[in-house]
């Protein structure tokens, strides 16, 4: 006779601390406090002469530094949920900053809405290339990314543009509301704004399903194609705001200015819990993310680090983070703790 | 419901070896045009064979690495290590002979990392070696920040160009030691992917890993393989470079990774695994570097050639969306 | 026919799942060369017992003999070392490699270290030859049909020397052509002295290919017959035998006007003329085989897959079809036959996973009202008693019973006029089942208007008003629920056995 099911679930037996590991993004917030405290310590001995690291400044000049890469993360982190990847977001970023430099003769109106407006149409070739022709997101990005990076030269006919003064753009960049630069209030507006949209609304929820299992999204009427699209098309516009950002800062823009940048996004976004094969992550993770790498920067300047060592070190903890991601996830088992 | 019976027995279904090559059109195209249309080009044929070859190492590894369906996007900079670690263990020890063996090493040590994290941990491979690429990158550039790293020695240097420079037929201009060396290699694993039971498993690892464990192969081990495999190749593509430049350079590493996939992906290297050969890579290898040579001939801007691949790139997924459709 | 030699032999097999026996006290004995079929509903036990003699699992207790000597398989390797094979019906297959590849998967024929490949192909050819198989060695193993590539398994079987060959439900996707192929081939395998354990719900098949037949019912055999001792009929009797207690809580509700009109739906292949209508209130079941088309008719009502011709019309209103949202907004819900993989998002909450559907109604421009969202759910997870800590446990994390009442209550949310559920309490505890049933009962009640495809005679003949029989894509019957009705009626219409069931709407015999 079949007994009554065993599998009892009638009260969530992990300890409190097995749940906060659960929440994603914890493992990088551990992380991050424990290098900031690192850092407050050694400074002082490892690198006296230096400017010793004064906590509350550094977060204000992190985060400003961060904002582009923090802005379009944002977005990212809504295309990596669906289990897509978008590879082309640096070269986006360089091209539209060249164009919005060479807007800003027009107005503020131009320079900021027009370079947004063809940040969100180059996002839309992305999407209507992966999710309408249904391309591999890899390659395809890949090749947008080449393609925009080119684009970027020949616009700027390989030297730079200086735009014309323009007062209310360089605020933008430049300016700032007491002691919070302009960026940092741009990027966290962004930050709300996708936070909002992930978890608030039926097409921020729908994408999680949509990573998580796009045949059962189809089953539930879910139309993955479209959705898929606007997330392109969401990056994209948000690379245009962070190159308005970025042009209006230094006003300048050049064709190399956001090379390689792409994949450090990516890595802000997979750092904060966000799963390569879609279906999770938070936006708050992906803070957690761009923060880190910032703070890793900046801590290790102060600790007197070469720039380079803080790759090493940048590689080594995502690497572990990552793996200690996954191990987690599959329930892998430490050998030597194995039973039997 | 039955599908048509495919007798390939006697006739070569054409139409299918068309659309499954059809990076050997492209490439046909690319030389028909190129020797009648453009001046020059067999002229300098020769010297794109040579720098074909340095290429040729990383896209030969990385090549390996997809078949079994995975990816590593840390070739270039494993190879710009590999480059500085030739340079150190020279100025250490001034035998060359040692400094390879030590770069080869360095080599395979990468791609064990590479290998354990994605084959045994499990992480993607995508996002795993971006992470691995940061280590490498960081090492590389950490020795050569002023801009190169070179012997300390002058005599050191002399030795370490002459590798590159070393021409096995006197008088030929692209019978080089890197060459024959690239040439033995891509024979070498071809014959190996074909005719050995490690070479099967390899397809088999990325056709159907289900099917390969149930048949008993250990695919995890297949697959840690090709990283080490693909990590001494890039090693050895390193040390051709330092001996190019006479010491590593700065932003070798810099995009060599977009490059070695697209070579791969428009030869014909599916990113899905259990498809694709040397020779699709060799087919893919000499479509890019003809059409930078084709370019420079023409006197267009390098630039072109990013876009060019770009554009290349995602013609051959639409072609291969379309003809797949088609059989299905 | 000399006297075969027994050289399998299985005795008080036992094995034990969390809250399930599946196996309880299996015993089974295979000759040399004979074809031994096992039959049983979906749920006795044939594939855990399969799994017991492949090594995919191991047994608990029970002894397992081969050629006298008792085994204890760790893994399939060492089942297939000592002749055991399966040919599964989710094949194995390496599409991009070609057919001697395949065959010789992880066995090449080496010549020192190198492969042999001339070797290799040749041995492919003989074997292909053996097979019937009129195709080269070197042709693509995913260019081949699903018949011919099953017949590169069972090739692939001989290539390590199999004495044994299990072969689990095989003519599920093949065409009679195919079928008939496989036949002969195994004619061929038995004079080879391999013996074939045959698993299939196919009783003419079954009847006309074994030598021996078990019959395997909640984990036990009950009976094992020569051929010439069998009939369908005493199959029949047996496969169903005593049923469990009443799981079955079908109240009388009242029938309403109709809201499905299907006409003369076609998939070329598929299904053809598919045609039925159903009044609100009505529970009415689709019977069939495996392989009959009824899932794939439903998927077609619904949206997911299209159809060449034909009409779906809910309340009045014609569905232009190919567009599930489309007919989730006329008021179809359809819980799918597999949940995990078409259902739910595992990695997912019960929260998102039951809300997903209403979600655009419990937000306003888009916004999701939290709180309306959260108590749907809460008020779900108590009136369909679904066991979980809360609505935000992951829904990877429960039973099959709750993952199923998630999606219920998922389609639930809607209100719909027709709700299609496929199989629903595949691989579920008699406890949770019985609760479906209830709920099903009373959605009846309410006037929704349900449709219940099932693989078990059982569970239709409880829950539902009508059963339909399908038979390889073509509706064969259509009658009312009675005590007179005989399980043996059904199933006899279902397997395409001419005569018994009059059909309601038409008002004549099918036949």
């Amino acid at each position: 006779m079949i007994e009554k099911n065993s599998i009892s679930v009638a009260k969530d037996p992990r300890s409190p601390l097995k749940k906060f590991m659960g929440i994603s993004g914890s493992g990088v917030f551990i992380a991050l406090i424990i290098w900031i405290v690192l850092v407050c310590i050694l400074s002082p001995i490892v690198n006296p002469a230096g400017n010793g690291f004064n906590v509350a400044t550094n977060i204000i000049s992190v985060l400003k530094q961060q904002t582009y890469i923090g802005i379009v993360a944002c977005a990212l982190t809504l295309v990596i949920i669906t289990g897509n990847i978008d590879l082309s977001v640096g070269s986006m970023l360089t091209l539209t900053a060249c164009v919005c430099a060479s807007l800003v003769q027009y107005g503020f109106a131009a320079a900021v809405f027009g370079t947004i407006l063809v940040g969100a149409l180059l996002g839309l070739v992305n999407g209507i290339l992966v999710s309408g022709l249904q391309l591999n997101s890899f390659i395809t990005t890949l090749g947008t990314g080449s393609i925009y990076g080119s684009f970027a030269i020949i616009y700027c006919s390989g030297g730079s543009i200086v735009p014309p003064s323009l007062a209310a753009f360089e605020f933008l960049g430049k300016g700032s509301v007491g002691i919070i630069p302009m960026p940092v209030i741009i990027l966290a507006v962004v930050v709300a704004i996708f936070a909002f949209v992930l978890m608030k609304t039926v097409f921020g929820q729908r994408l999680y399903v949509i990573g998580a299992n796009p045949v059962a999204a189809r089953y539930s009427g879910i139309s993955a194609r479209r959705d898929m699209a606007l997330t392109y098309v969401f990056t994209g516009a948000a690379v245009g705001l962070a190159a308005v950002i970025m042009v209006a800062n230094v006003m300048s823009a050049k064709p190399q200015a956001a090379s390689g940048k792409e994949m450090e996004i990516i890595m802000a976004v997979v750092l904060g819990g966000t799963s390569i094969m879609g279906g999770k992550g938070t936006i708050l993770g992906t803070v957690l993310g761009f923060a880190f790498i910032g703070f890793l920067a900046n801590g290790s300047t102060a600790l007197g680090l070469n720039q380079y060592l803080q790759w090493v070190i940048m590689g080594i903890i995502l690497v572990a983070a990552l793996s200690a991601d996954i191990m987690k996830e599959k329930g892998v088992v430490l050998p030597w703790k194995k039973s039997k | 419901m039955e599908k048509k019976q495919v007798t390939a027995l006697g006739g070569v279904n054409y139409r299918k070896l068309l659309v499954d090559n059809n990076s050997a059109v492209i490439l046909l195209i690319l030389l028909v045009v190129g020797v009648f249309g453009i001046d020059k080009f067999i002229k300098t044929f020769p010297s794109v064979v040579v720098q074909a070859s340095l290429y040729g190492l990383l896209a030969v590894g990385l090549g390996l690495v997809m078949i079994t369906g995975n990816i590593d996007l840390s070739v270039g900079y494993q190879a710009g290590l590999a480059a500085v670690v030739t340079v150190m263990v020279l100025n250490a020890t001034g035998s060359l002979a040692i400094a390879v063996v030590a770069a080869l090493a360095a080599g395979a040590l990468c791609g064990v990392l590479n290998g354990f994290v994605v084959t045994q941990i499990g992480v993607s491979p995508l996002i795993a070696t971006i992470a691995t690429n940061y280590i490498f990158k960081g090492l590389t550039y950490a020795k050569t920040s002023t801009g190169s790293y070179s012997p300390t020695d002058n005599s050191l240097k002399d030795t370490l160009k002459a590798l590159y420079d070393f021409k096995v037929v006197d008088g030929s201009k692209f019978m080089t030691l890197t060459v024959l060396i690239v040439a033995v290699i891509f024979i070498l694993l071809l014959f190996v992917l074909r005719k050995t039971r490690y070479g099967n498993s390899v397809y088999i690892t990325g056709d159907n890993v289900e099917a390969g464990e149930y048949a008993g192969i250990h695919t995890k081990r297949v697959a840690m393989i090709t990283y080490i495999l693909c990590g001494i190749l890039c090693a050895l593509a390193g040390v051709f470079m330092a001996s190019r430049s006479g010491g590593a350079q700065y932003t070798q590493g810099d995009g060599m990774d977009v490059l070695a996939v697209s070579i791969c992906v428009i030869g014909g290297i599916k990113m899905t695994g259990g498809k694709g050969t040397m020779v699709h890579v060799l087919m893919g290898l000499f479509i890019m570097r003809i059409i930078t040579n084709i370019l420079n001939l023409v006197r267009v801007e390098a630039t072109y050639m990013d876009l060019t691949s770009g554009i290349l790139l995602i013609a051959v997924l639409i072609i291969d969306r379309f003809t797949s459709r088609k059989k299905a | 026919m000399g006297e075969r030699k027994t050289f399998i032999t299985l005795d008080g097999i036992i094995k034990l799942f969390p809250g399930v026996k599946a196996l309880d006290g299996v015993s089974f004995d295979i000759q040399e060369g004979e074809v031994h079929s096992l039959c049983g509903e979906n749920g006795a036990g044939k594939s855990t017992l399969i799994k017991v003699m492949t090594g995919a699992h191991r047994r608990d207790s029970g002894h397992y003999l081969i050629d006298g000597n008792e085994v204890d398989f760790h893994n399939t390797q060492e089942a297939i070392a000592l002749g055991v094979s399966c040919v599964y019906q989710e094949l194995s297959i390496a599409p991009q490699l070609d057919v001697a590849k395949n065959l010789f998967i992880g066995n090449l024929p080496m010549n020192g270290p190198l492969v042999d490949h001339k070797t290799l192909y040749a041995k492919a050819k003989e074997i292909l030859a053996e097979l019937d198989m009129p195709v080269s060695p070197k042709t693509i193993a995913g260019e081949l049909s699903v018949g011919q590539q099953q017949m590169i398994e069972i090739g692939r079987a001989l290539t390590r020397n199999a004495r044994l060959i299990i072969m689990d439900e095989p003519t599920s996707s093949l065409s009679e052509k195919e079928a008939d192929t496989l036949f002969s081939i195994i004619r061929k395998l038995q004079a080879k002295n391999i013996a074939i354990v045959y698993i299939s719900h196919k009783l003419d098949e079954v009847l006309e290919l074994s030598d021996r037949i078990t019959v395997i019912r909640d984990g036990k055999n009950i009976i094992s017959m020569d051929k010439a001792d069998c009939t369908k009929e005493t199959l029949i009797a047996h496969m169903i035998g005593r049923s469990l207690e009443n799981l079955y809580q079908k109240e009388p509700a009242e029938i309403g006007k109709q809201v499905l009109e299907v006409k003369n739906l076609t998939r070329k292949g598929v299904f053809q003329d598919v045609s039925f209508t159903l009044k609100a209130g009505e529970i009415v079941g689709f019977f069939g085989l495996v392989g009959a088309g009824r899932s794939e008719i439903m998927r077609a009502i619904f949206g997911v897959d299209k159809y060449q011709s034909g009409e779906v019309v809910v309340d009045g209103k014609k569905l232009r079809g190919g567009s599930p949202a489309q007919s989730i907004a006329a008021g179809i819900g359809f819980c799918t036959e597999d949940r995990k993989q078409e259902g739910l998002a595992l990695r997912l909450s019960i929260l998102l996973n039951m809300t997903l559907v209403k979600l655009p109604l419990l937000s306003t421009l888009g916004v999701i009202n939290k709180q309306k969202q959260r108590e749907a759910a809460d008020e779900y997870m108590k009136s369909i008693s679904i066991k979980a800590p809360s609505v935000t446990q992951l829904v990877g994390n429960l039973s099959g019973g709750n993952q199923q009442k998630v999606v219920v209550a998922k389609w639930l949310m809607i209100n719909p006029k027709v709700l299609i559920v496929d199989e629903p309490t595949r691989g579920i505890d008699v406890g949770s089942k019985s609760e479906i049933y209830g709920l099903l009962s009373n959605l009846a009640k309410s006037g929704m208007a349900i449709i219940v495809v099932s693989s078990e005679i059982e569970e239709i003949m409880g829950i539902c008003d009508d059963v339909v029989t399908i038979c390889e894509g073509r509706l064969t019957g259509r009658v009312k629920i009675t005590e007179s009705l005989s399980r043996e009626t059904v199933l006899a219409a279902a397997l395409g056995v001419t005569g018994g069931m009059a059909d309601t709407d038409n008002g004549g015999e099918v036949g």
